[in-house]
């Protein structure tokens, strides 16, 4: 809750007038975002949290898994921020590259429209002033959502997250589908929290409670003292509430609002959407998974089973539909909904291992969506300078916020950048579960989790599905690797010589030309490559994840035994 | 074992089940016309009326608070609010006219479905006192439980016990009232949930000024 303090602080900084500051705004909220994650690091006392340590009366508890997903959470938002808090180009010159030049001299432009429009100072992204504040609240949101252990403060959480989410969505007013969507997302939205209350409200109805830990007491001592009620009903409003998380995370047969949003909204909200929601929400899933699972062992019927209807449910659909897809980021919904079933079911399967895995997977699967949502607006960035020939890329509708809508645009794409496309490939192998990237070892963590417990129905499906989507990803990189791309660069800009003073002490010491070459700026690329890095070299130095996961699980079914 | 008697005095406290059941009915009357009527205006008209049923439905059984707030939030600013947002989006009444006869099935197979469902998992004493349940099971006497018969015993007296709430003078003198004991829990154990809900306010408001200021 310290977060709330500073965040006076942005709110009372909200209310300046101008609108071209809110890339400082962005800054700001990175350095906060630092600054949360060293107290997270700070509390993180693995060993004395042991199980969990309510705070609040009880309505809240704070244990190593919810301290480590806050981490997670800050680390993702602070990524996405950094798009936003730096512009995306920049102008190289090598006669300005020195040092003792860089500290001592002032540059200063004779012609500032070219140039801003080059490093497209005037993009819309920076004149939202209130994009920082907005992620704040959702970040708030979903830290709270993560170590509730209430019923109301569940959903009082939830009710925070979603409203900042479907506000993110609609903010950028001037895009006719970012506002359609986002209206669609809080109509679904209220529907899922319409399914939330009414589980909760039946459970308080039944059993008289809304703490989470006399819940599960109750629970799990059903079956022993009434086995005709309690055992039926319970698992019922358990179900309820699961199915508008579920609505919330977008799983298969909820799923259909996440393509249409996805597409509709600009791409940079979009990454935020996709991640977000996802870790807060399946983190609590894990809470509840985890401490009301036992109860099937006195009745017939156990509510995780729908879990793994869902999980099935989300491996073929995710895959089967992503096969049709032709715009890329209905494509990442659909690889979204098929990755949920992966997670969906190392959650239902409930050992020590595959708990293990679940927390692997999440934050792999987190950390790659992100990559590749960055080197989507990468990608969009780095093609000002080129003109499409194509004359169906002309006329989509919102190409200012979201410049890459289809696969056919990054036909060829590797002759034009070659790093990129080299990125955005490692991450699609990623995705699919080539060897020796990061996401091969989570597949094949939940793959050895669910043989052990004898899902091997669910496996082979997972298989089959992972098999399959491996194509939608190669036919991506067929795409960009062995197409003819159809852009030429423009003719305007070949010759392009932008004059700039060199000042010293007000003096001008010299005069130089800026040429036309520009390139993505540092804090894009330094991203990118880090996360791309962190994909491929994850086997050479698999160890650190993988113990805090495995602590992190084990602490979850053993407490008091570390 | 030490059992818990309570006693339902129905001479002071003017409660009796057949209001509710009426209620009831008129509700679920309100409700479906609210949905069927074509015209939104007496749709929304009809709401005003379900509210104020509901409202009227929750102080007869004890929750005066509760009952005051919802005529307060729901009938006086809620359902304002929709009568002028439709005054102010001018829709025709003939666009309306949809053919909606098609649906009939699917719907009622979905309230049988929920139903079914739903009744498992409500508790006992919600359901036992609906009309439904006397038409199930109409050997049951609820209305034959005489107040000075010593002979009944807790199992008829348990369909009273859902609505124990007490109107009698003596009762106001340690019982504090609703709003009380409302503000004593929320301001006292509960409070983190107050912040958590004026953050969402805060949200809220930062978000409709967000979505709807004019950009220089």
């Amino acid at each position: 809750m310290l977060l709330s303090s500073i965040f006076c602080l942005i709110l009372s900084n909200a209310l300046s007038f101008r609108r071209d500051t809110a890339i400082l705004y962005s800054r700001i909220g990175i350095i906060i975002l630092f600054y949360c994650i060293y107290l997270c690091y700070n509390n993180l006392f693995i060993t004395y949290l042991d199980n969990g340590i309510g705070l609040f009366g009880g309505l809240f508890y704070t244990s190593p898994i919810t301290q480590t997903f806050h981490i997670l959470i800050f680390i993702i938002t602070l990524l996405i921020l950094n798009l936003t808090g730096f512009y995306p180009r920049k102008l190289i010159s090598s006669q300005y590259l020195s040092l003792s030049n860089l500290l001592f001299t002032k540059l200063q432009f004779v012609k500032n429209i070219a140039v801003s429009n080059i490093i497209l100072k005037k993009g819309e992204q920076y004149t939202i002033l209130e994009y920082t504040l907005m992620l704040l609240f959702i970040v708030i949101g979903s830290l709270l959502l993560i170590s509730s252990s209430d019923l109301v403060s569940i959903f009082l959480s939830i009710e925070l997250q979603s409203y900042g989410l479907y506000l993110l969505c609609t903010m950028y007013r001037n895009s006719e589908s970012a506002t359609s969507a986002g209206l669609t997302y809080f109509l679904l939205g209220g529907l899922a929290s319409c399914f939330i209350l009414l589980g909760i409200a039946l459970i308080y109805a039944n059993l008289g409670v809304t703490y989470l830990d006399s819940f599960y007491v109750i629970n799990n001592l059903a079956g022993v003292l009434d086995e005709q009620q309690i055992t039926i009903y319970i698992p019922y409003c358990l179900l309820l509430i699961t199915i508008g998380l579920l609505f919330k995370i977008s799983a298969a047969p909820f799923h259909f609002w996440s393509p249409d949003v996805y597409d509709g909204i600009p791409t940079i909200v979009t990454t935020f959407v996709a991640i977000i929601a996802k870790i807060s929400i399946l983190t609590l899933l894990l809470q509840l998974v985890h401490y009301t699972n036992s109860i099937y062992i006195t009745s017939q019927y156990t509510w995780t089973t729908s879990l793994l209807i869902s999980s099935l449910l989300s491996l073929v659909i995710g895959t089967v539909l992503g096969l049709t897809q032709f715009r890329i980021k209905r494509l990442f919904a659909y690889s979204t909904i098929s990755h949920l079933g992966f997670m969906l079911l190392a959650l239902t399967i409930n050992s020590v291992e595959s708990i293990q895995s679940f927390i692997f997977y999440l934050a792999q699967y987190s950390l790659s969506n992100l990559n590749a949502f960055i080197l989507l607006i990468a990608i969009g960035y780095s093609l000002y300078a080129y003109n499409d020939k194509n004359i169906n890329h002309n006329n989509l509708i919102d190409k200012n916020n979201s410049p890459i809508q289809l696969i056919s645009q990054l036909k060829g794409y590797f002759h034009i950048n070659s790093f990129l496309a080299l990125s955005l490939t490692i991450t699609l192998f990623s995705f699919a579960g080539i060897p020796p990237l990061m996401g091969f070892f989570a597949k094949q963590m939940v793959f050895s989790a669910a043989l052990q417990e004898g899902f091997i129905f669910l496996t082979l499906i997972g298989v089959l599905t992972s098999v399959i989507s491996a194509v939608y990803y190669l036919f991506i990189v067929k795409t960009m690797f062995f197409d003819g791309h159809s852009y030429t660069y423009f003719s305007s800009l070949k010759d392009l010589r932008i004059p700039a003073l060199v000042l010293q002490k007000n003096k001008v010491v010299n005069k130089i030309y800026f040429n036309s070459k520009f390139s993505l700026s540092s804090s894009l690329s330094i991203t990118i490559s880090i996360l791309t890095l962190i994909i491929l070299l994850f086997m050479f130095m698999p160890n650190e994840t993988l113990h805090l996961s495995n602590i992190l699980a084990i602490i979850l079914f053993i407490p008091g035994n570390i | 074992m030490n059992n818990i008697f309570l006693l339902n005095d129905s001479i002071t406290n003017g409660f009796r089940i057949e209001f509710v059941d009426i209620i009831y009915l008129v509700s679920i009357l309100l409700g479906i016309l609210t949905i069927s009527s074509r015209n939104p205006v007496v749709s929304v008209l009809f709401l005003i009326g379900l509210f104020v049923n509901v409202a009227g439905l929750l102080i007869l059984v004890g929750y005066n608070f509760i009952g005051l707030a919802y005529i307060l939030v729901y009938v006086g600013a809620v359902s304002i609010l929709f009568l002028f947002i439709l005054m102010l989006i001018n829709i025709r009444v003939s666009e309306l006219f949809n053919d909606t006869n098609n649906d009939l099935p699917l719907a009622s197979l979905t309230i049988i479905l929920f139903y079914y469902i739903i009744a498992q998992v409500l508790p006992i004493n919600f359901t036992e006192n609906s009309i439904v349940s006397y038409l199930s099971n109409s050997y049951s006497d609820v209305y034959n439980v005489q107040l000075d018969n010593e002979l009944f015993n807790l199992v008829d007296l348990k369909q009273q016990i859902g609505y124990a709430s007490s109107k009698g003078w003596d009762n106001s003198l340690i019982e504090p009232t609703h709003i009380a004991s409302i503000g004593n829990i929320m301001y006292t154990s509960y409070s983190m949930w107050l912040i958590v809900t004026s953050i969402i306010l805060l949200l809220g408001m930062v978000g409709a000024i967000v979505i709807t200021i004019k950009q220089k």
